[in-house]
């Protein structure tokens, strides 16, 4: 068993391209003090779309495996055999190079905007980028960790700088609150996780590797009395409970309006995109590997946090009038949408064809929601910083929004438009095809939560653009907001609105190609 | 053609954005925007025609079919075609629309020669033009997910409408429109999903075709139920029926003239439409169960709505309550299964549209001078302006189903129909006609006899009461539409029995004299 070799590191090059952008722009601080930060925008938008290419073209070289040969990082879109790598810590298979895809694009997208947005807030300081190389590279190792261990240190990887991060603008009361929040209860979930995989290593005789939890896990009788197997149970609701945390799922979303809401609105952005992509990629894959015999006991749990996130979030963020108050609660209920994706029928004679059908509908989802948030909070981050101060938007902030800055109270209507589902936007069919796989499904009660949470939603929603477009004489506190002032950010807003209405109207074939991707998860 | 048809009009309403800014914000409406605007309602009327001509009454299923990205079809296919069910529909909106767009038009010039600059027009024409694609594609959609999306989208243009340019209420009755409608149409998704995907493994698409008719039969009885609640509640709302209606007299009052004309003109179809398109065909055995309770409801519609509007004192609500009341006609129309009812049912959407949708614009034409809609401000019109009492007399009487006129035919075939089915369901319908002809007079002997009253006579000192030739040839074609369907309602009727012959569930309700072999 040798350490590693240079398969391994071609097999996660996209994440180790990242880490090194991170650490040339380390370099570069010394060797180029004058043009500094310059260097470091350019380095990580760089190192991006190098990940990004990496990880579409893939690098050809092949090794011979079991008398196949197998691509060590194929072309996405390829449906190849599992590549694995460092001693199967890491696997890489359809499923985590579209979620991998994903987060480098919503990356990208948030670098283009982060220049400006950092500047007007006196905030652009070379550390920041570095911050984000590392937790974006962190997270593309969570989404591909096989192991709990390297789950445990890839999620420690992304967090750390997260914590940075969110306590960004240190002269602010709000945002040094939201940073020790943040980091206070990621390290109560830590624990949890720690916890729950010490469960599920005395459960299965002492292993980590998810695949062989799974078979080990599997022959155990279904019944509580048998010790390790109530410790399996432990181990699972436990490592849950420290994922829902990252994923924001009630009950463990305590830490989410008030870190959305103190955090610089770049950084909230971030948290509510490339986290939210990457916790619930984890989440789904590890319910993927939850053994049949424990998920019928496990299930009611994720039913619990599907069901409550739904409710809490659309009911509390009903009576919200902070924007990105509103927003953060919003977001819980979307993580409660997705959650429902989670939950199978158990011992259904479909199984796998659901699972299958539900990763894509996880992906459809979760993508569009990414795109949908980053276009909202981009909006309001430029409406915050239009008059030199950051300030707190409030619904009655917007009102004749359309008037006075058109193509913010457009974007930003189009962003809720597409939150509450209205077609033919992308959140519509996301929704539509959640509700594809439940219906398909059985699972009838769920659907009907879903329809009655998009409906209770689709007030706050609608609020918003009532309040930029009705009113428009209405005088009193005026924002105007820059509008998206900076090329780059005129670019990724524009690139995002034309996301958020496009990928609805090409739905199919990008429902279709993810299918076709996730051939296997295990 | 049908992609022109519904296409010309977004693209007018996008061009019409896209111009200078300079144009608006004037003193007097844009006349160059109103005839972009006019353009592409026009180009959609004459595609439409072309449409109409080609159309074969005897043949069944979906004629002059056109599909968008063929390849990408499979799940979510953009395509479109008209059948018996929807050509009269379809006609109807793109006949409509035009109208309503030069009476905006003439209204905004009145109120600028009142000194009220126009507000927002852009917003204005891009708003309804979005409207008029969208009622289109609602009528033309081929697939269930094209239908919903058009469905939604509705909303949208519809919220800008009341909510902007509408009374001083707006944003409540605006809000009341979105959230009533948006709740119907949640379930109506989540039903249409599970349809489809009932079976995870099945190989439906989302194409509206028998096979859909097919996997609905192929579900457990129960579950039927449920699937065919969801799918009528959204209708029931959009219609209004009975319990459901409380959106229709804010949404009326508070929109401006033109987005009552087209609500009550073609919005309030969409609801008896989906009736025929979906619950009918593919819930035939759960409709068939349920049938009288329709009836039921809709004769409940009758009656209350004819009583509502008799209480009302505003003139608009009391029409918007008529709306109820005919639209009961409808349901009970459509529910009794018989040759009669049905297809009284479908001549008496098209009646409406054309009758109701008339009221309200005259109602709008005489309210841009007076700007009052309450009753007693009114009386001796008929002596200030003789012309427009001529053309009100005519569309009260089509409204309240004199022969002759367009509103006679479908609503005694909707009444022989229901006594067919339900006799005591056809005993009480008879008495909305009552009510009917009650309400409609007793409005209209207010409005235009009597002593001319002080506030009328205030205003026409200032300004004309009189109906401007503009005005006139706006209202013309309608006029002409009453008496063309009231002498000859095969227009609207031929082309559609072939369809309608499919609902037909009872034949006869005639005891029928068995023959012993």
């Amino acid at each position: 068993m040798n350490l590693f070799s240079i398969n391994d590191l071609i097999a996660t090059a996209p994440a180790l391209v990242l880490v090194t952008g991170a650490i040339l722009i380390l370099l570069l601080q010394i060797v180029l003090p004058k043009f500094r930060l310059q260097a470091a925008y350019g380095v990580a938008i760089a190192v991006t779309a190098a990940a990004i290419l990496l990880l579409v073209t893939g690098i050809p070289t092949s090794w011979q495996a079991a008398g196949a040969t197998v691509q060590i990082l194929p072309p996405i879109g390829t449906p190849v055999p599992l590549t694995e790598a460092f001693n199967r810590h890491v696997l890489f298979s359809g499923f985590v190079s579209e979620f991998s895809l994903l987060i480098l694009i919503a990356l990208l997208l948030l670098l283009l905007n982060s220049r400006r947005l950092l500047a007007e807030l006196d905030l652009n300081l070379v550390e920041a980028y570095l911050m984000m190389l590392f937790s974006a590279a962190g997270l593309l190792y969570f989404i591909a960790a096989q192991d709990l261990i390297t789950l445990f240190v890839a999620l420690e990887l992304s967090s750390l700088p997260l914590f940075v991060l969110a306590g960004w603008d240190r002269h602010s009361k709000s945002s040094n609150e939201a940073g020790i929040k943040y980091f206070l209860l990621s390290v109560l979930a830590t624990t949890f996780l720690l916890l729950g995989i010490a469960f599920l290593y005395g459960a299965s005789e002492g292993r980590t590797n998810l695949n062989e939890l799974f078979y080990s896990l599997s022959r155990q009788p279904q019944s509580v009395r048998f010790a390790p197997f109530l410790f399996g149970i432990l181990g699972w609701i436990f490592i849950y409970a420290a994922i829902a945390f990252k994923t924001a799922l009630v009950p463990f979303h305590g830490w989410v309006a008030d870190v959305y809401e103190g955090s610089i609105t770049f950084v909230t952005s971030f948290m509510a995109s490339l986290i939210k992509i990457a916790a619930v990629a984890v989440f789904f894959k590890l319910v993927m590997n939850t053994p049949e015999n424990h998920r019928a006991i496990v299930q009611p749990v994720l039913m619990v946090f599907a069901v409550g996130s739904m409710f809490y979030g659309n009911l509390t963020a009903l009576v919200q009038t902070n924007l990105k108050r509103m927003f953060a609660f919003s977001s819980i209920a979307h993580a409660g949408y997705m959650a429902t994706l989670f939950i199978f029928p158990v011992g259904s004679a479909l199984l796998a064809e659901i699972q299958k059908e539900a990763s894509a509908a996880l992906f459809f989802y979760v993508a569009g929601y990414a795109a949908t948030t980053i276009l909202v909070f981009t909006v309001i981050a430029f409406l915050e910083t239009g008059d030199g101060e950051k300030r707190r938007i409030t619904l009655e902030d917007l009102k004749g929004l359309g008037k006075r800055n058109p193509l913010a109270a457009f974007l930003l209507s189009l962003g809720a438009l597409s939150f509450a589902g209205i077609p033919p936007l992308v959140g519509f069919f996301g929704k539509l095809y959640i509700l594809r796989v439940l219906l398909g499904s059985g699972q009838y009660i769920l659907a009907l939560f879903v329809a009655i949470n998009s409906l209770l939603a689709v007030y706050y929603y609608a609020r918003i653009v009532f309040h930029c477009y009705w009113d428009y004489e209405t005088e009193g506190e005026k924002l105007t907001g820059s509008a998206l002032r900076s090329p780059a950010a005129w670019i990724s807003g524009m690139a995002l609105a034309v996301t958020v209405i496009g990928l609805g109207l090409v739905s199919s074939p990008v429902l279709r190609y993810a299918l076709d991707a996730m051939v296997r998860f295990r | 053609m049908l992609t022109l048809s519904l296409l010309s009009p977004l693209v007018a309403g996008l061009f019409i954005l896209l111009l200078p800014a300079k144009l608006t914000g004037q003193k007097k409406p844009s006349s160059l925007l109103m005839l972009v605007a006019l353009a592409g309602s026009l180009i959609s009327l004459a595609a439409s025609l072309v449409v109409a001509a080609g159309f074969d009454g005897s043949l069944d299923g979906y004629q002059s079919v056109e599909v968008w990205f063929p390849s990408a079809a499979n799940r979510v296919g953009w395509s479109f075609g008209v059948d018996g069910i929807s050509i009269g529909l379809y006609i109807l909106t793109t006949v409509l629309f035009p109208l309503g767009l030069y009476y905006s038009y003439l209204s905004f010039e009145l109120q600028a020669s009142e000194g009220h600059a126009p507000n927002r027009e852009k917003l204005f024409w891009f708003s309804l033009l979005l409207l008029e694609t969208s009622v289109i594609g609602v009528f033309v959609a081929r697939n269930l997910i094209v239908f919903y999306i058009f469905w939604e989208l509705i909303l949208l243009p519809m919220i800008l409408l009341i909510g902007i340019w509408g009374g001083k209420e707006k944003q409540y009755a605006s809000i009341k429109f979105f959230i009533y409608t948006f709740a119907g149409s949640v379930f109506l998704i989540l039903a249409m999903v599970a349809v489809v995907h009932y079976n995870m493994r099945s190989t439906l698409s989302f194409d509206i075709n028998d096979t859909l008719s097919v996997a609905v039969r192929n579900m457990p009885l129960e579950l039927q139920k449920y699937m065919f609640w969801a799918f009528i509640v959204s209708f029931l709302i959009k219609i209004p029926a009975f319990p459901l209606h409380t959106w229709l007299p804010h949404a009326h009052t508070q929109a401006p003239t033109v987005g009552s004309i087209i609500l009550a003109g073609v919005l309030l179809k969409m609801g008896t439409y989906g009736i025929f398109r979906f619950s009918l065909p593919m819930f035939k055995n759960i409709s068939l169960i349920y049938a009288n309770f329709f009836i039921w409801l809709g004769v409940i519609g009758i009656i209350y709505g004819a009583w509502m509007a008799w209480a009302q004192s505003d003139i608009k609500k009391l029409i918007a309550y008529s709306s109820v009341s005919h639209m009961g006609y409808i349901l009970a129309g459509m529910f009794s299964g018989t040759e009669a009812g049905l297809n009284g049912a479908y001549m008496q959407m098209i009646n409406h549209g054309i009758s109701t949708g008339l009221l309200f614009l005259l109602v709008g034409v005489i309210y841009d001078r007076t700007h009052t809609r309450e009753l007693a401000d009114y009386g001796g019109l008929a002596k200030l302006s003789p012309a427009f009492a001529v053309v009100f007399m005519i569309a009260t009487l089509s409204s309240v189903g004199l022969p002759g006129t367009n509103g006679f035919v479908g609503e005694f075939l909707i009444l022989l129909g229901t006594f067919q089915k339900n006799v005591w369901a056809g005993i009480f319908a008879i008495t909305g006609v009552i009510f009917g002809a009650v309400y409609m007079l007793h409005l209209y002997k207010k409005m235009f006899f009597g002593e001319v009253s002080a506030k009328l006579k205030a205003v026409s000192e200032k300004t004309s009461l009189k109906i401007s030739k503009r005005e006139l040839a706006v209202v013309l074609p309608f006029v002409v539409a009453i008496f063309a369907l009231g002498f000859k309602p095969e227009i609207v009727m031929d082309p559609t029995k072939k369809s309608l012959k499919q609902f037909v569930t009872n034949r006869t309700s005639l005891p029928i004299v068995k023959f012993e072999e």
